[in-house]
């Protein structure tokens, strides 16, 4: 995928990376929306989805891309004999998936399951004559279809599956499944829950080589983009996964490029900025891997305090944002708090600001840029005020005066030393 | 009794002696006048002096008349003649009665006489009154020995005897084998000397240790056989014999009293007759083995000329191996020494006994150990060095051959031989080695068909001589064009197929290899992430000092690359130990008198060879480089806590500097380190940037220029930190452009810097944006005294209550946990500053595993604030103690075993 039109951004383009650890399903979404937004030419599209297609079961799907790109009606004959060789796979998984299947049709009959793996087993066996073997044919069978893109399927059998399956090991396959089919159909709260339910396992889980727990979990943040950026608190629940110590492991060792997407939650997400530190951190040492105008912007802000940078790197992030597909739709509000961001950080160290610089620097008119910082300065309690005759903003003094201080210093001590003589006294009763 | 008596002392029996030797002298009055006059004619050139019987001293010193003189040379030639012929007369009475505990006894005298006779005078001849008494000893003894039932009924002692003098007289009469055979020749009948002993090879061991006088050089009797094994002509001998001899020659190895420049003679005369291939290997194999003997001990190194025939020996059996692909090579395997055996038809699955990667290792050791040893500014050094190419070659051969057979294990040990010579070499010296390579290839293939046949039959003659004979390089021998693919290759193998000490190894030669070719952050994350710094405390000594090696190395990348911090942290460890030279094994100090000899010795042992150190006056530079950047602002604001230190050596130094009266022009690297500093501190870049640049280390970097360059941006800008923390409370602004034309730096770095003291709040100022300038406001003029003494009685509260915290913490497990992770906002902001380690924390721990107390500290980094900080720096103590146990730890292991004592010392040393 080289050449297209795009100003920079395809430089920024991550999505290649991204794929490489998604299912070939969830990539096609992905290949859609650069198809729309005309970075790369129709064609390396349009061929990357024949690729792409090649190895699932869409068989048709694959012949009409194909139809569109060549503009003719003939397919080459591979297509044609793939085709017959997957119709022939499904007839022959539907014969020998036939009993379970049926079995799971009938609602009547799906009654008498119960909450009891064992017991279920075992009433099939006795009453419908259903084997294990059955059973771990309804997964194939589910993974088939979900090959042909017929994901709802999927996602039933696949539940259906894991009510009664035994083996831990295809259990795991099976919801990873389940979650890949979940997202396809945009089920967010049941794709959620799925998310949640393998982050369980995957933590709980004693995997074999601390390598391989490494990559599920790597595999399991690329999926969860999905979830995260279409869920409506999905901003919350990412910056709550992603911080946890494990995963910024994960990220760190697996794959950086997330950082862009964990820097963009936690700038939009205001209640998280106590955790600006931390990813200023993240962002810093990670540098020498992985840089992007996200973390860049960050760099700028926080760590050389060079607001030029910043806002030209605001500016590159709007086009970064806006050819993501996981980013494309909280673009304005990232652009809008991460003025705040400037904003602030240019109140803390400076005493007066120039309204017209300031303006300009925000982009405004001078006279929405007045309204803005009084907005702000209302909503951030900043101690400032505008001197309105000579056009600045003048910042109050943030040094706390020695009496605050010291008070602001000793006003915790009492209680900890209350709470160290209890404790002192409360063992010392214990060891009397 | 009478021979306990003689043991007393051959000196002082004469006068006691004197009267029954008078009786005896008529006796044996015809041999001993026979003696006489042979004796005289080699005693005549005796020093008188020299020659004066003990006894007599005194006289012939007092008296100096020539008359008395002569009378005194003749009493000594008498004397000595009457003191051998009388122990020559006992030893044949002992005979008659078949006494040999007394011949014994006698014949030592014997000897110990002679050699009395021998160091007074150079006595050019043999005494025929001994060469005599030698033959008649023979003789009976054969004769004893003969007489199978006499030898029966003889005590249990004196059987002993008779077998320690058959011992005791085949060693000594090798000596004089030539005068023995005259005289049987010229006076007696013929005795051909045939083998009268039956093999038994266990007696010989036992009394092995009789002798111990001054004929140490006595061949034992293997020597003897093998002589003529040696000349016989190579058409006779069969397969079984060779089998046999070299079978001999093995069991006698290691024995004492076995010559050890005799069986390799011998071997390399098994392998020149060996009748099949096979053979030949084995007895290659072995020839190999005889010249490892050859090392007299473990701390000294095998002579070059013996090393190179071992080197050579071992080529040619690689060559056979791939010459005849039906002969394998098996440790384990038993080899059948029979003599009837015959030899296997060529081209038969033959399988023989030897250990060719053991060869290979030694090899490889003894060649380090010469480096060891050699010293490095010769010419031999070098010549030396370029032996690495042959080693090389015959890794790569015995590892081609372990392939063939998928033993990977071997391989992986091999490739591990291999790494360790390569990751320590540049790219410019790994292209030198290469070029050396290739020329040496011609010319072994332009020599080659010439001499071959020759030289090695010349080779084999010629053990004596010392001349050193260099091994041609193999033709086939190729060495990869990129030395970081050849690295990866043999890394990677290691990583799948070896154990887990030659993983760790592996993994630390390569992340030297790494840094040295200026890829730090690759080769921080593989240290980091391979949990090296945890497992390395566990290790064996030489991979700790490998460790450390690596550690340096990383610290040096880490400066060439302009990462100060992260320099210093690498290097301070090692510099707080204060035995750098030490830790590095470059170097033994003298400063522990409390090690033995053998605790020396291994220390010793572990050196690096000189082409391997790393400069330590580089190493030191960047040390105290890093540390005055990093500290000198500490240094300046007094009124920063200790707790900001971070170097703790270098505030050593400061306080010694600081204690001299007169400071010279700089000298060496601290005199100008320092002399830096206190430009430094006053901002005076310049000068700082001058000093530092007149360092002659700078050199030895290849990147001089760049290196350089770094530095003085980093010095500019410390320097503008410094200046406006100490000077700025004296303005009440200061315009950027001043601070820009001041420190030569653009006024974006001057923005970047003063925000970062304004947000860390080192500076009480802010930006007055419209004039570019820079707001200080002054708190010190509107404190009173009362109020920073009431600041400073808060903050020792605090920290009074929190010492209490943390001792009750520390009995009752953790009390305040929950508090800490609380206390996340209160943190000054300087930390993304300052410190960029933090997420490098996250990252050691890149699985999850429970971390190491190193870890979880460095992690809690900054999410802390001033309580972290503090904290913090206690691990970094910890740390430091670990640094100084990376070594503490090497002696300990030494200590073990030596008791209480020992230990005691070593913690009074840790604490």
């Amino acid at each position: 995928m080289t050449g297209g039109s795009g100003d920079g951004a395809e430089q920024w383009d991550i999505t290649s990376k991204i794929a490489g650890n998604l299912d070939r399903h969830l990539v096609f979404p992905l290949l859609e929306f650069l198809q729309t937004r005309g970075i790369y030419p129709e064609e390396d599209i349009m061929n990357s989805k024949i690729e792409l297609l090649k190895h699932t079961n869409m068989v048709d799907f694959a012949m009409d891309i194909y139809r569109q790109i060549n503009g003719t009606e003939d397919v080459p004959n591979e297509m044609t004999e793939r085709r017959k060789v997957v119709i022939g796979n499904l007839r022959e998984l539907q014969a020998t998936a036939a009993p379970i299947v049926d079995f799971l049709l009938d609602e009547n009959k799906v009654k008498d399951l119960r909450n009891d793996k064992a017991y279920n087993i075992k009433m099939l066996q006795d009453q419908y004559n259903i084997s294990q073997d059955d059973i771990e044919v309804l997964f194939k069978f589910a993974k088939f279809q979900f090959e042909c893109g017929n994901y709802s399927a999927c996602a039933d059998f696949l539940v259906q599956y894991r009510g009664l399956c035994t083996k831990l090991e295809t259990s795991f396959s099976a919801l990873w499944g389940k979650f890949a089919s979940e997202i396809l159909l945009q089920n967010w709260n049941e794709a959620l829950e799925d998310l949640n339910k393998l982050q369980e396992y995957i933590d709980s889980k004693s995997f074999t080589s601390a390598l391989a727990q490494l990559q599920q979990r790597i595999w399991l943040i690329h999926w969860s983009l999905f979830v995260f950026f279409n869920h409506e608190n999905g901003m919350n629940f990412l910056v709550d996964m992603l911080v946890q110590d494990r995963y910024i492991n994960a990220i760190q060792t697996g794959a950086p490029h997330m950082l862009r997407y964990l820097a963009a939650a936690i700038i939009i997400n205001k209640k998280r900025r106590n955790l600006l530190k931390e990813l200023i951190k993240l962002v810093k040492s990670e540098r020498y891997v992985y840089s992007d105008p996200v973390t860049e912007f960050i760099v700028c802000l926080f760590v050389d305090y060079d607001f030029e940078g910043a806002q030209k790197k605001l500016k590159e992030c709007e086009t970064v944002l806006a050819n993501d597909y996981f980013l494309t739709a909280c673009v304005d509000d990232f652009v809008e708090n991460a003025r705040l961001f400037i904003f602030e950080t240019y109140c803390r160290i400076h005493e007066t600001i120039d309204m017209k610089m300031l303006a300009n620097k925000l982009n405004m008119d001078q006279e929405s840029a007045e309204k803005w910082i009084a907005n702000l300065i209302r909503n951030a309690r900043l101690n400032a005020k505008i001197d309105s005759q000579q056009g600045t903003v003048v910042m109050g003094s943030q040094q706390p005066g020695v009496y605050e201080q010291i008070v602001e210093k000793t006003k915790s001590l009492t209680a900890r030393t209350y709470h160290l003589s209890n404790a002192v006294i409360g063992s010392g009763k214990i060891n009397a | 009794m009478a021979s306990r008596f003689f043991a007393r002392g051959s000196s002082s029996e004469d006068d006691t002696e004197t009267e029954s030797e008078s009786e005896e002298y008529s006796t044996t009055e015809e041999t001993s006048s026979e003696s006489e006059s042979e004796t005289e004619s080699s005693s005549e050139s005796e020093n008188e002096k020299s020659g004066v019987n003990r006894f007599l001293v005194s006289d012939s010193d007092s008296d100096s008349d020539s008359e008395d003189n002569r009378r005194v040379l003749r009493s000594a030639k008498d004397k000595r003649v009457e003191e051998l012929s009388t122990i020559v007369e006992e030893i044949r009475n002992k005979l008659k009665i078949n006494d040999w505990v007394g011949v014994g006894t006698n014949f030592d005298k014997l000897n110990k006489q002679l050699d009395k006779i021998r160091r007074a005078g150079n006595l050019t001849k043999t005494p025929k009154i001994y060469v005599k008494a030698l033959v008649e000893m023979e003789d009976a003894l054969a004769a004893a020995l003969a007489n199978k039932e006499a030898k029966k009924s003889m005590s249990k002692s004196n059987a002993k005897a008779l077998n320690a003098m058959k011992q005791n007289l085949k060693k000594n009469n090798k000596d004089y084998e030539a005068e023995i055979k005259a005289r049987r020749d010229a006076g007696d009948e013929d005795d051909s000397d045939e083998d009268t002993d039956s093999d038994s090879y266990d007696e010989s061991d036992v009394e092995a240790e009789a002798e111990d006088d001054g004929f140490e050089k006595v061949k034992s009797k293997q020597e003897k056989k093998k002589v003529p094994f040696t000349q016989m002509d190579p058409k006779d001998i069969t397969y079984g014999m060779v089998m046999k001899k070299s079978h001999e020659l093995m069991l006698a190895r290691g024995r004492k009293g076995t010559d050890k420049r005799d069986q390799a003679k011998t071997m390399e005369f098994a392998v020149k007759v060996a009748k099949t291939e096979s053979q030949r290997a084995q007895m290659t194999l072995n020839l190999i083995s005889a010249f490892f003997d050859m090392a007299s001990a473990l701390h000294t190194h095998l002579p070059i000329p013996i090393w190179n025939r071992a080197c050579a020996s071992i080529l040619d059996v690689l060559a056979l191996l791939e010459r005849c692909p039906y002969v394998t090579v098996d440790e384990t395997f038993e080899q059948d020494y029979s003599e009837e055996q015959e030899g296997p038809e060529e081209g038969a699955a033959v399988t023989v006994a030897g250990n060719l990667i053991g060869c290979l290792e030694r090899l490889d050791d003894e060649w380090f150990k010469s480096l060891q040893v050699i010293d490095p500014h010769t010419e031999d050094y070098v010549d030396r060095l370029k032996d690495e190419l042959v080693i090389l070659a015959v890794a790569q051969k015995v590892s081609n051959y372990f392939a063939k057979t998928a033993q990977h294990s071997v391989v992986a040990r091999i490739a591990l031989r291999q790494v360790e010579h390569l990751y320590f070499k540049t790219e410019a010296v790994y292209k030198a080695m290469r070029a050396l390579a290739e020329i040496k290839k011609k010319e072994a293939a332009s020599a080659e068909p010439a001499a071959e046949p020759e030289a090695k039959a010349a080779a084999a003659v010629e053990l004596e001589e010392e001349e050193i004979v260099p091994v041609a390089l193999p033709a086939d021998f190729t060495m990869e064009e990129d030395p970081h693919a050849l690295m990866k290759d043999l890394v990677h193998f290691i990583y799948k197929n070896a154990d887990e000490r030659t993983k760790a190894r592996a993994m630390l030669c390569d992340i030297y290899h790494k840094s040295i070719h200026n890829d730090f952050y690759t080769a921080r994350d593989l240290l980091l992430m391979s949990h090296l710094q945890d497992a390395v405390l566990n290790m064996d000594i030489a991979t700790q000092l490998l460790f450390n090696r690596t550690m340096a190395q990383i610290g040096l990348c880490a400066f060439r690359k302009g990462l100060i911090p992260d320099a210093h942290h690498c290097l301070s460890e090692l510099y707080a130990s204060g035995r750098i030279r030490e830790i590095l094994a470059q170097g033994v100090l003298l400063r522990y008198h409390d090690r033995t000899p053998e605790q020396e010795k291994l220390e010793k042992r572990r050196q690096m060879p000189f082409h391997m150190h790393i400069n330590l006056e580089l190493l030191e530079s960047v040390n105290l480089i890093s540390a005055m950047l990093l500290e000198t602002i500490h240094l300046v604001n007094i009124n920063t806590e200790t707790r900001r230190r971070v170097s703790k050596s270098f505030w050593r130094l400061v306080e010694h500097y600081d204690k001299l009266t007169f400071m010279g022009p700089p000298e060496n690297v601290r005199d100008h380190v320092m002399t830096g500093t206190y430009a430094l501190s006053q901002g005076d870049w310049k000068r700082c940037a001058e000093v530092i640049s007149k360092l002659g280390v700078w050199d030895l970097l290849p990147q001089k220029a760049e290196v350089l360059e770094m530095l003085t941006s980093k010095i500019k800008e410390e320097a503008l930190r410094i200046y406006v923390t100490t000077f700025g409370p004296h303005y009440s602004s200061i315009a950027v452009d001043q601070l820009c034309k001041m420190f030569d730096v653009s006024e974006n770095t001057v923005q970047t810097i003063v925000s970062r003291l304004i947000i860390s709040e080192d500076i009480h100022g802010s930006w007055h944006q419209p004039t570019q300038t820079i707001v200080m406001r002054s708190s010190s003029s509107n404190t009173t005294k009362l109020q920073k003494l009431a600041l400073r009685c808060v903050s020792s509260a605090q920290i009074l209550v929190e010492s209490n915290e943390k001792a009750l913490a520390l009995r009752t497990g953790s009390l305040r946990e929950r508090e800490d992770g609380g206390g996340k906002g209160k943190g000054r902001g300087d930390w993304e500053g300052r410190d960029g380690k933090q997420g490098r924390g996250r990252k050691w721990n890149p699985h999850g595993k429970a971390t190491g107390g190193y870890r979880d500290r460095k992690g809690q980094r900054g999410d802390r604030g001033d309580r972290g900080d503090r904290r913090d720096r206690k691990g970094h103590h910890h740390r430091r103690d670990h640094g100084h146990q990376d070594v503490a730890y090497s002696s300990f292991q030494r200590r073990k075993q030596e008791g209480p004592r020992e230990m005691a010392t070593l913690s009074k040393r840790r604490n």
